[in-house]
């Protein structure tokens, strides 16, 4: 199943606001960037059940929906055996499963009338555009969810016109983890919270150069169904002050960037500081790829399989940032930090559920109950809200703490980058892929392939 | 009748002069076992090392050893674990399989049955054109039909359902079947229907009476391979079921296999054997039927 | 031998004149019955065959993607096939290299064994029986999973590389090897065209043998002028539907790659690049034109089969 959508490794949910966004976003960094310094400690939100007009009454069987692999699973089933032992008389119809054709199957199940009551979702514009998802705006107003220290431009950023029809059940970024105990026995250096692509070269390059034939530096930063190499070259280019798309949804870049990218990561290979290409194509998802099977250090993935990634990994793993400032010194701050923190993992609601009050009230559980967030941790990434995260912190794996540190550093110096992505996108991502592949494989040149993809994604672009 | 029986053999008598040539063949008959043997190995080692493998621990699949498919160690609880992994057990996978797989062979035998006769007994207007029709579905890819099948079940609501899977097999629509059972019917002696029809018999008495128990062997070929293609039929349950409860096991490992992301070995080759044991059972009980069923479908 | 149905009788049949068949009184309630019990097949032709079929001819000239209206563009979607998309040549070559060697080589690996086991020795039908174990379990997922674990990288073949002293090599990764595992699992399925083939041994008469064989003609001369010959109508049958399967595959390719047609497209099978713009990117009407397309395909295919087999496929008479 082509993964048009892959939402693990690094996805970007873009609203639509504007250059209005702009300014409150970054007035809402920084004023979070002030809070979270302070968040007081024993203030922890509690579920706000029965606010005004929209308590939750009778009954219930919610049919819910996620993806994700062991940890997850566990954790979310626990969750919902908490809240209906909290609340009996309400009972889950859970359904997991992997992430491939999860998106598809939403689809497939909204447009025959059979959507889930509540479910984990990666892309919620098709469903937002023909108004399939409950709007959570009344919900908020009347703190029926308590959004209290949550970043409002995280919030901003998967509104669609301007109503939340999606809450982040997780905060995640694009980033890098890296294994602990090989840095530590080989002397290098571990990687630092800001640092630049030079940095990561280099770094990798003492990897490999320190370790025995087999090991190398860093994963690529593609694989078949596993990393996605898309959202980082976004990275890229916003790092670059170059936005990816038109307004009018065209490329709004050329062939230039791509080769400046392409090469970067040809020589990366060829010099060994990457994995060969049939490694990096053993890579099936995330427990196939080098970092587990123990033939690289560095792995390029999205933050919130944190505590899944290390259940499979024997050794401790670090996380940091994405390198970011191409060719800089020094790295860039705001827009051109090029990552940003989003939800990889949204959750929503059916606009036709029979247990609308239930539903929300089962949200803000998730959310900011302390029990509730004892039990799922940080299985989906940091907690939306400051004073859970707290709560939690003597509770999580040291990966984890990694993490709530790399999302905030990410908060304090970056500005989430607002633009309607254009309904093609994921098929772009599956281009790039084939792109990277080609390459890898040496199929074809760069020349060749860089042509080849800005034909492909043109017609992409403009055909559907 | 139209079964071509593939064990018998005419026998030979054999003169004088050909005694030193015996003698020859009987270490070529030697050899020839051998050698079927040891291709028979080949062909079947890799279902051994599977069910082997089910049966050791991880690390054992992977040691040094690991081409060895017998296990030091017999492992049970590899089953134990794959058979609740996903959430879904696999016993839900089985009996949604089984309900499909029934469904399934109903539809097959009653309307593949009716067709047949049409075509083979009946005369009407058009035959000729429906016949022909009828042997063109056999070379149509089912990719074709693919997307408006799917538009037309998605109208109805069927998605997500098992409907799709069961009801167009009520319709006749394996042609494979209906071409099976007119080869079977036209080698009935017509004289029994005539009989019948001066004695004032209708055509569906001739039909239930007369017809349908002198067709078992094809009801029974049939029988068997609707069951084992639509145990089978990964590409139909893969686009008509996703929900995880509706699952079949080909489905149920398919997921698997993504969920755990491979990183259980000894639960997945617990599953995927114990998918493969209906169809091999059916093999094993109907053995002599499955071939004779391949065998008359050999055509000229 | 009664009850098969040779050349002759098919276009007999289609002419109405079917031999061997007394006069049944033509009559109006005779019609009216045949309808009857071909009612469920016509509608079954009506809705879920013939009618798709030509639905779906329309959908290949429209944009459709499941959630608003069919839009018309024409013949947009068979330009950009052919001209635009550089994923569909590469499915095009991988499946017509997959046809051409997985059908002659599973067909010549039935044909021989099938001669080696027409004999009447100890055990016959337990060899018949093994050798056609993997043809019917073949089609599974199952298999493929297995597939997958043999040739992958900790795989058997992996193993044996390494037991050579080469370095561990997983064919499922690596592009030109790839579509070679799918290759071979089709050919470790030739159980049932063996079959296929004994039961048409079984037909040629002994006769010619012994004949041939007091002629003082070696086994392999028997082989070539006698068995083959005979043989070609079965030949020509299994070639046909063979092909016709194989231009279909799905399951092996879909599980072996995770559904990718990796790596680098290098098992992109036509149908499963038309599941992943039909069904990954709801793209239904480009999907509609694949499977036209397809169809086209295979008829070329099977057309170019009938008409050469008049020079190689050897009907003779028909014995009974």
């Amino acid at each position: 199943m082509s993964d048009s959508f892959n939402n693990e490794m690094t996805q970007k949910v873009r609203g639509d606001l504007g250059r209005r966004g702009f300014l409150f976003g970054s007035l809402a960094i920084g004023t979070t960037a002030l809070l979270a310094g302070c968040s007081p400690s024993g203030n922890v939100v509690t579920p706000s059940a029965g606010a005004s007009g929209f308590a939750p009454t009778g009954n219930a069987d919610l049919a819910i929906s996620w993806w994700g692999a062991t940890d997850r699973d566990t954790k979310t089933r626990a969750l919902l055996e908490l809240y209906s032992k909290k609340n009996p008389g309400v009972k889950f119809t859970p359904t997991s499963g992997a992430l491939t054709g999860y998106q598809q199957k939403m689809v497939t199940e909204f447009s025959a009338g059979a959507g889930k009551d509540v479910f984990q979702v990666a892309d919620a514009r098709p469903f937002a555009s023909t108004g399939q998802f409950l709007d959570f705006d009344p919900y908020i107003q009347a703190k029926a969810i308590n959004l209290t220290g949550a970043n409002q431009s995280t919030l901003d950023a998967m509104k669609y016109k301007g109503k939340q029809y999606t809450l982040p059940w997780g905060l995640a970024a694009g980033v890098m983890f890296y294994d602990k105990k090989v840095f530590n026995d080989l002397g290098v250096p571990l990687p630092k919270p800001a640092w630049t692509w030079d940095d990561y070269r280099q770094t990798a390059k003492a990897i490999t150069e320190a370790s025995p034939k087999g090991f190398y530096g860093s994963a690529d930063i593609w694989a078949p169904t596993g990393t996605q190499a898309w959202a980082p070259f976004q990275s890229f280019l916003l790092s670059r002050a170059i936005q990816p798309y038109t307004d009018g949804g065209q490329l709004n870049f050329s062939s230039n960037e791509l080769k400046e990218w392409f090469t970067f990561w040809d020589d990366m290979r060829k010099a060994g500081y990457v994995t060969p290409a049939q490694i990096t194509a053993e890579e099936t998802s995330f427990p196939t790829s080098p970092i587990v099977t123990g033939k690289a250090a560095i792995y390029p993935i999205n933050s919130s399989i944190a505590s899944s990634l290390q259940g499979l990994c024997k050794n401790p793993l670090g996380m940091t940032t994405e390198p970011t400032g191409w060719k800089s010194t020094t790295y860039l701050k705001g827009t051109q930090f090029g990552q940003y923190v989003n939800a990889s993992m949204q959750i929503g609601a059916n606009a036709k559920t029979k247990y609308p009050n239930w539903v929300v009230n089962f949200i803000d559980f998730a959310l900011n109950d302390p029990d509730a967030n004892k039990i799922t941790l940080m299985s989906r990434g940091v907690p939306l809200s400051p004073a859970v995260t707290e709560l939690i912190r003597p509770l999580i794996l040291p990966i984890e703490v990694d993490m709530s540190s790399v999302i905030a550093f990410i908060q304090a110096n970056a500005v989430p980058n607002v633009v309607t992505m254009p309904v093609a996108d994921g098929q772009l991502a599956t281009l790039f892929q084939q792109a990277h592949q080609a390459i890898a494989f040496e199929k074809s040149t760069i020349d060749v392939a860089t042509s080849s993809f800005l034909s492909q994604a043109k017609t992409a672009l403009t055909g559907s | 009748m139209a079964i071509i029986s593939v064990g018998t053999s005419a026998t030979t008598r054999v003169p004088v002069q050909q005694l030193s040539k015996r003698r020859k063949h009987s270490t070529a008959r030697w050899i020839l076992h051998i050698v079927l043997i040891a291709c028979a190995i080949v062909m079947v080692y890799p279902l051994i090392w599977m069910i082997g493998a089910s049966l050791k621990s991880d690390q054992a699949i992977f040691s040094n050893n690991s081409l060895n498919p017998f296990p030091a160690n017999l492992k049970f609880d590899n089953y134990v674990q794959g058979w609740v992994a996903s959430g879904t057990t696999f016993g839900t996978f089985f009996l949604n399989s089984f309900l499909i797989c029934i469904g399934a062979i109903i539809g097959n035998l009653i309307s593949c049955s009716l067709a047949a006769y049409a075509f083979a007994r009946m005369k009407f207007k058009l035959r000729g054109v429906w016949f022909a029709l009828m042997l063109g579905t056999l070379l149509l890819p089912s990719q074709v039909t693919l997307v408006p099948q799917y538009v037309f079940f998605h109208a109805l609501g069927w998605t997500n359902s098992i409907l799709p899977l069961i009801v167009p097999k009520f319709f006749g629509v394996e042609s494979f079947f209906v071409f099976l059972m007119i080869q079977f019917i036209r080698g009935i002696p017509i004289e029994l229907e005539q009989a019948a029809m001066v004695d004032g018999a209708s055509r569906f008495q001739i039909f239930s009476r007369i017809i349908l128990p002198l067709l078992s062997p094809a009801l029974v070929t049939t029988t068997i391979f609707t069951f084992i293609w639509t145990y089978n039929d990964f590409f139909g349950q893969l686009i008509y079921l996703s929900s995880q409860s509706k699952f079949t096991v080909a489905l149920g490992l398919q997921s698997f296999l993504d969920a755990s992301g491979e990183s259980a070995w000894g639960p997945m080759f617990a599953m995927t054997t114990l998918s493969l044991v209906p169809v091999f059972l059916l093999f094993v009980f109907f053995q002599k039927r499955l071939i004779e069923g391949v065998a008359t479908t050999g055509l000229k | 031998m009664s009850g098969l149905l040779t050349i002759r009788d098919l276009s007999a049949f289609i002419e109405r004149r079917p031999p061997r068949e007394s006069r049944i009184r033509k009559s109006l309630s005779e019609n009216v019955a045949g309808y009857i019990f071909l009612v469920p097949w016509l509608l079954g032709i009506l809705f879920f065959v013939g009618g798709p079929a030509l639905v779906s001819l329309y959908l290949s000239f429209t944009n459709f993607n499941l959630l608003s209206a069919p839009k018309w563009i024409g013949l947009q979607n068979y330009i950009q096939m052919f001209t635009l998309d550089p994923q569909y040549i590469a499915s095009l070559g991988v499946t017509f290299t997959y046809v051409l060697f997985a059908v002659p080589l599973s067909l010549a690996g039935a044909l021989v064994l099938a001669t080696v086991l027409n004999r009447d020795i100890k055990g016959i039908g337990l060899y018949r029986a093994i050798y056609y174990v993997p043809s019917l379990l073949g089609g599974s997922v199952a298999i493929a999973i297995l597939w997958r674990q043999i040739f992958g990288s900790s795989g058997l073949v992996s193993k044996a590389y390494e037991f050579f002293g080469l370095p561990p090599t997983s064919w499922i990764s690596t592009p030109s090897h790839a579509l070679w595992t799918l290759i071979i699992l089709h050919v470790w399925q030739f159980g049932s065209p063996m079959i296929i083939f004994l039961a048409g041994l079984k037909q040629i008469p002994r006769e010619l043998y012994e004949a041939a064989a007091v002629d003082g003609a070696p086994r392999w001369r028997q082989f070539v002028s006698i068995t083959l010959p005979l043989l070609t109508p079965i030949i020509f049958f299994n070639l046909v539907l063979q092909m016709i399967y194989a231009f279909q595959a799905f399951t092996p390719a879909f599980v072996v790659s995770s559904g990718t047609g990796g790596p680098a497209n290098s098992t992109l099978f036509y149908t499963l690049y038309l599941y992943q713009q039909g069904f990954a990117n709801f793209r239904m009407g480009y999907a509609s034109a694949m499977g036209w397309i397809l169809l086209v395909i295979i008829g070329i295919f099977a057309a170019i089969a009938f008409s050469t087999s008049r020079y190689w496929v050897y009907y003779g008479n028909d014995r009974d």
